[in-house]
């Protein structure tokens, strides 16, 4: 097997804080062999990003401290090192690649510059010379016009363009070790599935051993040879990739593993969703950490933290494994039969098909400073939303949904075309009635940390539609509503003084729900509404929201880029590109039978955890262009495999190939019969 | 760049128009004006005041008095002053280098001490040297200079005998009074670039070149720095026009030459042509010196360069 490149053992580290020592991670013991890619993952506060950091020792900045444990490479301990000599191996010997590659380069230097200012470091190559080899860093990473790239500043790169670049500039000196740390988190799939690709791909080449850091058990399929996950500070399962999603030993695993929707999943069933929230650093439960959340929680398990213990090679730190591995069909079916059985009752199926908004030839555009040309953000979109439906949208970020969304609800205004609500013209109505009209439809926002104001308590934000838009007057009626709406999205009724800090992301979109439902609405825009959360909380959001949907026969525009969310949830999907429709079906449908390349790239750019280690390689090549430089002809075009000179000329528009299934492309009808 | 300047010449007509504009209406609807001031001291009658009056052009109205002036200055003729009939120009060239040199060595200092606190503030955040730093920020910045002023007088000129207390003759009277002045702007950008170089050494970027195996050194000087010295050069442009207004005070304290005592004693003599001129003057430093911050944001920052190359 050969000796360990990294070897960390019995790492704690500290955060100093105001109240004092915070302890971020306890007892971390992992190795990585020469070129072998493990992979942490865990939700966020599982203090996976924080263990990547302490190997760096980029801790040592952010007031953090190792109390306990070594970090060892090959020979040298990187706990003793000076700082000297620490920067010796930074950059050279582990480099690191970040999540945001838009802020994670220096916005006032060239790529070009920062790249060689590393090669020059710890290379003592000339300048010219490491210039020269920057470009070929840049052409190995798949960056097109390289030499003109090197030049260019950080502001004037897309993000995928970017994160190519900072792989470049990580592999400028041949490191033994690359950590990635969420390095795709910040991209739109297609983007992700490319970097995936080219990770793999360069892992290979350059020989390298690779810690990554994820919170999706998809892009750790993809790369992974080993996996680690982590939850609240401490290692609770570890083993080959294979293993831990064939047969997890630890019940947070396979919780994780089963929130995500799965593709051929019902609709109807809910969600398996685990039970609860991570709990804060500042308080840790008692003995395992993950009891208050496990169903198989026993006394010995609030009393006694249990230790990693080593079966078949796969270790994990829960005291029920032995147990749940001989019982290998009870443990399955409690987790099957217990919950992800439980389902929503079907509503009645939509048959009549009465549209609640109509939206005809829809665009906004936007000017551009300086120029005679507009950002073509939304370009007459025509659609139906039916009452009762969810209505999915999905693309890429760029192609315009979150402004289609906006523009729906005339938050802003439209520059062409028509929404009619209820079969009357949004447009015709003055401020007032538009205001009035607004109480039907609200919003959910993806951020739950900025869509609430900090000052306000929870029960005055919940409280404020029903004062604005219900005039409810006294104050004992407010009151027992607000309670009411906090018990049905899942809060409890005594927080109701607190403030949108005391909870977790979780809980402020939850209030969140329970201010858009305070209006008593029949629609509810949806824009990213569970994109920040983590995966297990995520799938309790879905839950409550098709709850909801049942209960009070609610209408939702879903827009999301999670394709498995959204399939999920929505009924139909509408996909777009540059600011067009170019696809409607039925979620089965559209999955099943996509009938736009696009869609299709976009469906086989999802990472799949059915699929390990085969990473789909036909996905979408290249970016999303510019909305103010749209491409002639079909705007896919460019990035299309089966484009003509048709395509160049003629712009297609969605015409209906099946029942309900509607798509804009030349060769629609050719893919059908494929 | 071109863009950039024609852009700020024409920007500067509407300044200096507007600035003289205002300095003569005030001037011309106070109810008293210089001949009152000259008659004050003379204690002469009323008709010889009358004929002052009409010889000056005083009496004339408003619009014809100031396109007068206007047509003027576009001549190249910026007036006399109305109490001794020296030309204002001369006035002005005698004592406009004692006040530039003294703005000048004051940003200088207010630029080298206020950069070294502000960065070693930040990077050594809630240390002595930040309580510190933020101390003497705060001082400069509450200290008035009449009295900071007297107070370095007192130490260094009377007590130690380092400097001389007053005159404007040589290096040597610079000293205390643009340490005085100097200090004011200091307080300023310690605390500017204080907080922006907290803001920066937050950011992502500082992480990955800590991780690209950069000394700190680098992280510091060559990156956050010149990222956090954007904001900085806002509040120099702001601060060395504070300057040329607040040279009046010092110039005062340490009985100097220049523009401040100039337009100060014109001020009290209600002796038009000199203030005008001197507004004049300063509206062009202003304004020359804000275009200076302009072009040089663009060469700290290349995404102002690319937007005003457009």
């Amino acid at each position: 097997m050969g000796k360990p490149l990294l070897n960390v053992s019995e790492l704690t580290v500290d955060f100093k804080t105001k109240r004092g020592l915070l302890t971020a991670i306890s007892n971390i013991s992992l190795t990585i062999k020469p070129s072998e890619t493990v992979c942490i993952v865990g939700e966020s506060g599982s203090g996976k990003s924080v263990t990547s950091k302490a190997i760096m020792r980029l801790i040592d900045d952010e007031n953090g401290v190792i109390s306990k444990g070594s970090i060892q490479l090959e020979d040298q301990d990187l706990n003793l090192l000076t700082k000297r000599d620490l920067n010796r191996i930074r950059g050279k010997k582990i480099a690191m690649i970040f999540q945001e590659p838009s802020s994670a380069f220096d916005p006032v230097f060239t790529i070009g510059d920062q790249i060689v200012e590393t090669i020059v470091k710890h290379l003592k190559l000339s300048k010219k010379e490491a210039w020269q080899r920057g470009i070929e860093l840049l052409k190995k990473v798949g960056l097109s016009e390289p030499v003109i790239r090197m030049k260019q500043y950080p502001n004037e790169l897309s993000g995928g363009m970017l994160q190519r670049a900072m792989i470049a500039m990580a592999l400028s000196c041949n490191p033994d070790l690359l950590i990635a740390d969420e390095p795709t988190t910040a991209l739109d799939v297609t983007i992700q599935s490319q970097i995936i690709e080219l990770l793999n791909s360069l892992k290979k080449e350059f020989h390298m051993a690779v810690l990554l850091i994820t919170h999706d058990l998809g892009v750790a399929a993809q790369l992974a040879d080993r996996i680690v996950v982590m939850y609240a500070g401490t290692i609770v399962e570890e083993g080959k990739v294979e293993k831990i999603f064939s047969q997890p030993h630890h019940p947070y695993t396979s919780g994780l593993l089963q929130s995500i929707p799965k593709l051929d999943a019902k609709k109807e069933t809910k969600l398996f969703s685990i039970e609860g929230t991570i709990p804060s650093l500042s308080n840790i439960p008692s003995g395992c950490r993950f009891h208050p959340r496990c169903p198989f929680a026993t006394e010995k398990c609030r009393l006694e933290s249990p230790p990693l213990k080593n079966i078949d090679g796969q270790q994990s730190a829960c005291w029920h494994t032995s147990e749940l591995i001989n019982h290998e069909n009870k443990f399955h079916d409690e987790l099957q039969l217990g919950r992800t059985q439980e389902t929503i009752p079907i509503q009645q199926e939509v048959t009549e098909q009465e549209p609640l908004f109509e939206v005809r030839e829809l665009s906004k555009y936007y000017p551009i400073k300086h120029s005679h040309k507009t950002i073509k953000a939304v370009d007459h979109v025509s659609l139906k939303i039916y009452k009762g439906e969810t209505f999915g949208l999905v693309g890429e970020s760029g192609s315009g949904k979150s402004t289609f969304g906006r523009t729906l609800l005339q938050l802003e205004k439209p520059t062409d075309g028509e929404v009619l609500f209820d079969g009357q013209s949004l447009a015709a109505f003055n401020h007032r009635e538009l205001r009035q009209k607004r109480r039907e439809m609200q919003v959910i926002f993806q951020d739950p940390y900025g869509s609430l104001d900090p000052k306000w308590t929870i029960g005055s934000i919940i409280a404020e539609p029903l004062k604005t838009h219900l005039k409810k007057q006294s104050r004992k009626e407010i009151l027992a509503a607000v309670k009411e709406l906090m018990v049905k999205v899942g809060l409890e009724p005594e927080w109701i003084d607190r403030h949108p800090h005391e909870f977790s992301g979780g809980q402020r979109q939850r209030i969140g729900i329970a201010r858009a439902m305070a209006a008593n609405p029949s629609f509810v825009l949806a824009d990213e509404a569970v994109s920040a959360l983590d995966v297990s909380v995520q799938a309790q959001i879905i839950n409550l929201l098709k709850e909801l949907q049942q209960s009070s026969g609610l209408t939702y525009l879903f827009i999301g880029h999670n394709l498995n969310v959204v399939r999920h949830i929505s009924d139909r999907i509408g996909v777009m590109y540059l600011g067009k429709i170019v696809e409607i079906a039925s979620s089965e449908e559209l999955f099943e039978n996509p009938l736009h390349p696009y869609t299709s790239g976009l469906i086989k750019s999802i990472p799949s955890i059915e699929t390990i280690g085969t990473h789909q390689i036909d996905t979408l090549k290249g970016e999303i262009p510019s909305p103010s430089d749209p491409p002639s002809g079909c705007a896919f075009r460019t990035r299309c495999p089966f484009a003509t000179e048709l395509c160049h000329k003629e712009v297609p528009t969605l015409k209906e190939y099946q029942t309900a299934h509607f798509a804009a492309c030349h060769y629609a009808e050719k893919r059908k019969v494929d | 760049m071109l863009k950039l300047l024609i852009n700020r010449c024409c920007t500067a007509l509407f300044v200096l128009f507007g600035s003289l504009l205002a300095v003569f209406s005030i001037n011309y609807f106070l109810p008293t004006d210089v001949v009152d001031s000259l008659s004050a001291s003379n204690a002469s009658n009323p008709e010889i005041a009358e004929n002052l009056r009409k010889e000056l052009g005083l009496n004339q109205p408003f619009y014809t008095q100031f396109s007068h002036y206007i047509i003027g200055i576009l001549h190249g003729d910026f007036g006399a002053s109305a109490i001794d009939g020296e030309p204002v120009i001369d006035k002005i060239i005698t004592q406009f280098p004692a006040t530039l040199s003294l703005t000048l060595t004051s940003i200088l200092i207010a630029m080298i001490v206020g950069l070294t606190l502000g960065v070693l503030a930040a990077v050594h955040q809630n240390t002595v040297i930040d309580y510190v730093a933020r101390v003497i920020g705060l001082f400069g910045i509450s200290m008035p200079t009449f009295w900071s002023g007297i107070l370095l007088i007192l130490i260094f000129s009377i007590s130690l005998g380092w400097f001389p207390a007053m005159g404007s003759e040589g290096f040597s009277t610079l000293v205390l009074p643009s340490i005085t002045l100097g200090l004011v702007g200091a307080g300023f950008i310690v605390r500017v670039v204080r907080n922006s170089m907290l803001e920066i050494i937050s950011e992502n970027f500082i992480q990955t070149l800590r991780a690209k195996g950069l000394s700190e050194r680098m992280v510091i000087y060559r990156h956050a720095l010149r990222n956090a010295l954007i904001p900085a050069i806002t509040i120099i442009g702001v601060i060395i026009g504070d300057f040329l207004g607040g040279t009046v005070v010092i110039e005062t304290v340490f009985a100097r030459k220049g523009i401040g005592r100039l337009v100060a004693d014109a001020i009290i003599a209600k002796d038009l042509p000199i203030v005008q001129g001197v507004v004049f003057f300063t509206a062009i430093f202003y304004v020359v010196i804000n275009l200076l911050v302009d072009i040089s944001y663009s060469v700290i920052d290349p995404r102002i360069r690319r937007q005003i190359g457009r």
